[in-house]
């Protein structure tokens, strides 16, 4: 890596705005640095500046020394127990005449309180900042008292050069005066410096509003009470059965049961929305389960039906001496999937106190009630100017105050396989000072992006905090930090996770976990060790051979076998890039962390439209510098496990809601911030490794350029793709043998009439949910035909092959579930809702559309939703849907460039493209009359 | 053939070395009288941040396992480090004893032929015999003391490191 230049660019407002800019126009002039136009911090000048740093034990001592030991090498300190001390007394010696940056911070309760730090170029550190090579410095907040700076707390700060208000501080430094002698004019000038404040308070109200609505929601969901009279588990001990009493709207109970976490109350027990006291506990079974995971079935019993004696049941409340069964009664039951809590506590045999004999379920909302709480907390702290980067809010709300590089300093990619676009997003971001924005369509190596920064950010020392709104992002942006073949020991990742959660992950990625990261990390070093004494490599001397011999055989025995427990503690304070969900790194026990210091010097955000902007900004507040990564074309944040506007539809809130909250229920946020970025800030990945071509085609319609030509382009180019994507099937089919030949790779079955040439309707609707069993029927007839090749191409030997089948509907999502899972020996099929896919992508993807009538005013006109749907397919992408409901359906779409959304017939067109390769069907094609 | 004896056992908690424990203890001996900084050696062996040498240094330190090769008696880095008589012990037994010294009396069932003690899962169900005609020197020489500290640290976190035991009910 060089540097070449001393510049920076400011933005000043001087033109109109872009066309569809929420933002004020800006420009950006060149300006040398440090001597930034108008934006020079002024200089006080004082006699004497008087600290008393003798509160350290009490107050802030130990966070602060963790903060200089972490980063001991870069501020090139000793190793002394006294960390903290000798740094103060180096830093700021009795007598010296030192300079500060001082940034006075908003009145809390009537005091008033400054941020202090070192001014480097006295201390002879680089400033860093024009760059884009910024990190974190230590910075304590101060009170005046009896003529002293008093030290009350430890707050790490961005290095360089702040903005005004903050103040150039200039005097001789009396450390640790018993008495101060700083006087009364020199504490009015410090209190006569404007104080921080956010450059749109305004906008932070409306992300309160929301909150506050959000909360109110929350709330309410969790007044809703269902009594039961009995329970039972049921034989595999996996789930257990709750009997309601009474009939109970199921629809009703579905929405509000479904994909949330429950608790079984005693009866007449007060609800505590923000305590959860309640006895017992029946979450979801895994946090990354399906939206269904809660539940397997719901069923009312009606009054002439009775349940069975022996069906695993009747252990409780039996009565006393007699084998009766209870009486025939009206009640529904509710299945659910056990937690790993509960499933320990059945193993220890406590299967009879799982939960109140009788009594009542109710949905748990604690979690949600304290995430919000985390985000109100966040805009508190940034409000209060606890921000790492002070400018955070100039550039969060308007990204064309971001600052930004006049040149890209070069860099040497770690892994040769990046493309052009990304090696431009990766040099993009490193240079930039406060923000970088990337756009990733499907397949286009967001992560391979996220990856290279990182590693690339490692290599300057720096530290990382990877964050996202969904667990699987941010485990994926960690898998991608070592590439394959290489063992890069420099590189130590964390998964940041509560303990209790740990068992949740998915094996590939507990690697990353505390428990195994030691280890994990010792075997890479023993690896590179091995490399160097292959390549005879030796840094100073020569003898260094017989030593690395012993110290990889130590490694690779699993050393002492204590190493994880023991080392443990030190991996987890040196590690250098730690992944998060936006939520964890919002809660006191992160940024606030004895175990860790929470102060990055980047903080890269994955699937960022999907967050809602009071989520994004707790991770922001950690870090000097942040990437934003996503694709507002994708899915925006959801509420449960739909977006807002499908809540709208189910009837969970009134529509006025959407607009009202536009920025933090769509991906508007992202998308104006995308959109209004300097071009220098922000990039767009094109070129797709996922999908074949022909696939590719149909995601394109979903990514038009201004005249309308989609920008995907084929990594490798359009032969390479086509021959990486290859999946060789040949499916007979029912009727003339041409179901699917090896070269075609997306079909379209056409659910509109059935063998007899009549029109399908749909079932009746569950709830607000649509289902279509011709389409399972279609889709069940597909899978076994892909089955009997599998068969006897391969014989049932080998891995089973990945096959995604996905519904905009959640009834049908159920319904096909429940009729595919592990039904064929030689497919893996996950059937799920579109966001439970995004992030993931299959061999073969089948989407039901579900829909017979004429298409309107539904969520499968929203083309971000279709989007996700079809590009998670790497072979094969099977539609199977009415052509006649969808051809002349109108889905609006705007540019990639921004600017109004234009109406499309999507499906139409993706039908014409599909026809053209071949891939139209009809159901005699699968099924036999 | 199981018998079931009491003995008397003087043990102390026992840390293993952790791998970078082992490595500051063996670069000093393995390249004395001049060792490598701590900074060379976190590059050569692949650590790269230095605080993870630094900290096993550290302990080591504190454990009395060094002593200062230079004339003025600093020891800032590994590179001023010799073994100390308390190092190359630890080094030796790949370990240190930590905490205070514990007596125990334990009654213990032992498989004769091999010596070893049986575990606490499997005493409960053995079928014990007599003690043989022998003396409590012979069972105390028949016992395998490595099995012995096996047995004592079982079940527990704690790995402890035998002093002495003494046989005193056979």
């Amino acid at each position: 890596m060089h540097t070449t230049n001393q510049h920076i660019l400011i933005p000043q407002i001087s033109s109109p705005s872009p066309p569809g800019s929420p933002f004020a126009p800006l420009d950006a002039v060149m300006l040398p640095a440090p001597n930034l136009l108008g934006m020079v911090p002024p200089v006080l000048e004082f006699d004497r500046i008087d600290l008393d740093t003798r509160a350290k034990e009490q107050h802030y001592g130990q966070h602060a020394a963790r903060f200089l030991r972490s980063r001991r090498d870069e501020l090139q300190l000793g190793d002394s127990e006294r960390i903290l001390g000798d740094w103060l007394e180096t830093t700021w010696p009795t007598g010296e005449l030192r300079e500060f940056w001082l940034t006075k911070l908003p009145p809390q309760n009537g005091r008033h309180s400054w941020l202090i730090r070192p001014v480097e170029s006295v201390s002879g550190q680089p400033t860093t900042q024009d760059t884009g090579r910024v990190s974190v410095c230590p910075q304590f907040r101060v009170f005046f008292r009896d003529g002293t700076l008093v030290l009350l707390g430890f707050e790490p700060g961005q290095r360089g050069i702040p903005k005004p208000p903050s103040v150039r501080l200039r005097g001789v430094v009396h450390l640790d005066p018993r008495c101060g002698r700083m006087t009364k004019a020199d504490e009015n000038r410090l209190m006569e410096v404007p104080h921080f404040a956010l450059s749109t308070p305004e906008r932070l109200t409306e992300w309160r509003k929301f909150l506050d609505w959000r909360e109110k929601l929350t709330e309410e969901n969790s007044k809703h009470r269902y009594p039961y009279g009995e329970w039972e588990l049921l034989p595999d001990r996996k789930s257990v059965r709750f009997y309601l009493r009474g009939q109970v709207q199921i629809d009703l109970l579905k929405l509000r049961f479904q994909g949330q976490a429950l608790l079984a109350y005693p009866p007449t027990r007060a609800i505590k929305p923000y305590k959860s006291d309640a006895p017992a506990v029946v979450p979801k079974s895994s946090t990354r389960g399906g939206a269904g995971s809660a539940f397997r079935t719901i069923r009312a019993l009606g009054d002439d039906q009775n349940r069975q004696a022996g069906s695993g049941g009747w252990r409780h409340r039996r009565k006393p001496g007699t084998d009766e069964p209870p009486a025939p009664q009206q009640e529904t039951g509710v299945e659910l999937l056990l937690n790993k809590d509960l499933k320990e506590r059945l193993n220890r045999g406590e299967e009879d106190d799982l939960f109140p004999e009788e009594g009542e379920l109710a949905v748990d909302v604690t979690g949600e009630l304290s995430t919000i709480q985390n985000q109100r907390n966040g805009i508190d702290r940034l409000g209060q100017g606890r921000a790492i980067n002070l400018e955070l809010d100039q550039w969060l709300f308007n990204s064309q105050r971001a600052r930004f590089s006049v040149t890209t300093p070069a860099f040497t990619p770690t892994v040769s396989v990046l493309n052009e676009e990304q090696i431009k997003s990766v040099a993009g971001a490193l240079a930039a000072p406060d923000a970088y924005y990337l756009q990733g369509p499907p397949g286009t190596g967001k992560t391979t992006v996220i990856g290279e920064l990182c590693r690339q950010s490692v290599r300057q020392a720096r530290r990382c905090l990877v964050a996202s709104q969904a667990n699987l992002a941010v485990d994926n942006a960690l898998a991608g930090l070592i590439p394959k073949g290489q063992t890069m020991p420099e590189v130590r990742p964390l998964r940041w996770l509560e303990e209790r959660k740990e068992s949740d992950v998915e094996e590939p990625f507990k690697r990353f976990l505390r428990k195994q990261a030691v280890r994990n990390w010792l075997l890479r070093v023993a690896a590179a060790c091995k490399e160097d004494i292959a390549t005879q490599r030796s840094l100073v001397r020569n003898d260094w051979s017989a030593f690395k011999h012993d110290w990889v055989n130590r490694l690779e025995s699993g050393g002492s076998g204590d190493d994880a427990e023991e080392l443990r503690e030190l991996y987890v304070r040196h590690a250098n890039v730690i992944g998060a969900t936006c939520n964890a790194t919002g809660k006191i026990d992160f940024y606030n962390s004895a175990a860790l210091n929470a102060a990055f010097d980047l903080v890269v955000v994955d699937e960022v439209s999907k967050a809602t902007p009071p989520e994004l900004l707790m991770p922001l507040l950690l870090g000097v510098k942040a990437v934003l990564v996503g694709d507002h074309r994708q899915l925006p944040p959801m509420f449960k496990t739909d977006t807002f506007e499908e809540a709208v539809a189910n009837g969970e809130f009134e529509d006025t809601k959407l607009v009202e909250f536009k920025d933090q229920v769509t991906a508007s946020f992202f998308e104006q911030s995308f959109l209004s970025a300097p071009p220098a800030l922000r990039n767009t990945l094109r070129e797709q490794y996922r999908m074949h071509p022909q696939i590719m085609d149909v995601v394109n319609n979903f990514y038009p350029d201004g005249s309308g030509k989609g920008i995907l382009l084929p990594g490798g180019g359009r032969e390479t793709r086509h021959r990486e994507r290859q999946h060789k099937f040949n499916l007979k089919g029912r009727r003339d043998g041409v179901l699917l030949k090896p070269g075609q790779h997306v079909l379209w079955i056409d659910s509109t009439e059935n063998l007899t040439g009549c029109r399908v309707g749909e079932a009746p609707k569950q709830g607000t949910s649509r289902w279509n069993p011709f389409e399972i029927e279609l889709i069940t007839g597909f899978l076994e035909e892909l089955h009997q090749e599998r068969q006897r191409t391969s014989g049932g030997e080998g891995v089973r092959l990945d096959v995604g089948v996905i519904s905009f509907y959640l009834a049908q999502t159920n319904e096909l579930r429940d009729q595919l899972k592990g039904r064929w020996c030689s497919l893996d099929v996950q059937a799920n809702t579109v966001d439970q896919f995004q992030g993931r992508e299959c061999s073969v993807v089948i989407v039901s559309l579900v829909r017979c009538d004429e298409v309107s005013g539904d969520f499968v006109k929203d083309y971000r939703r279709i989007n996700v749907a079809f590009s998670r397919a790497k072979q094969l992408l099977v539609i199977v849907g009415s052509r006649r409901a969808f051809e002349q359906a109108v889905v609006p779409i705007a540019p990639v460039e921004g600017g109004e959304p234009r109406p499309a017939r999507v499906y139409g067109a993706i039908h014409e493209q599909i026809t053209r390769f071949g891939g139209a069907r009809h159901p005699h094609h699968l099924l036999t009359s | 053939m199981n018998i079931q004896v009491t003995i008397d056992i003087t043990a102390v908690e026992f840390r293993p070395l952790t791998s970078l424990e082992w490595a500051v203890l063996s670069l000093v001996n393995h390249f004395a009288p001049t060792p490598p900084s701590l900074e060379e050696a976190t590059q050569e062996l692949r650590l790269h941040e230095p605080a993870f040498l630094r900290s096993a240094f550290q302990d080591m330190c504190n454990a009395g396992a060094f002593e200062s090769r230079l004339p003025d008696g600093a020891l800032h880095d590994l590179a001023d480090a010799r073994l100390s008589e308390t190092g190359r012990e630890i080094l030796g037994s790949n370990g240190m004893e930590v905490g205070e010294k514990m007596t125990y009396n334990r009654d213990v069932v032992i498989d004769w032929p091999s010596g070893r003690p049986l575990p606490a899962h499997e005493s409960k169900q053995a079928e014990i015999s007599p003690a043989p005609g022998v003396s409590l020197e012979e069972i105390e020489q028949r016992l395998d003391p490595t099995a012995l500290e096996e047995w004592l640290s079982a079940g527990t976190s704690i790995r402890s490191r035998i002093l002495e035991f003494l046989v005193v009910d056979p």
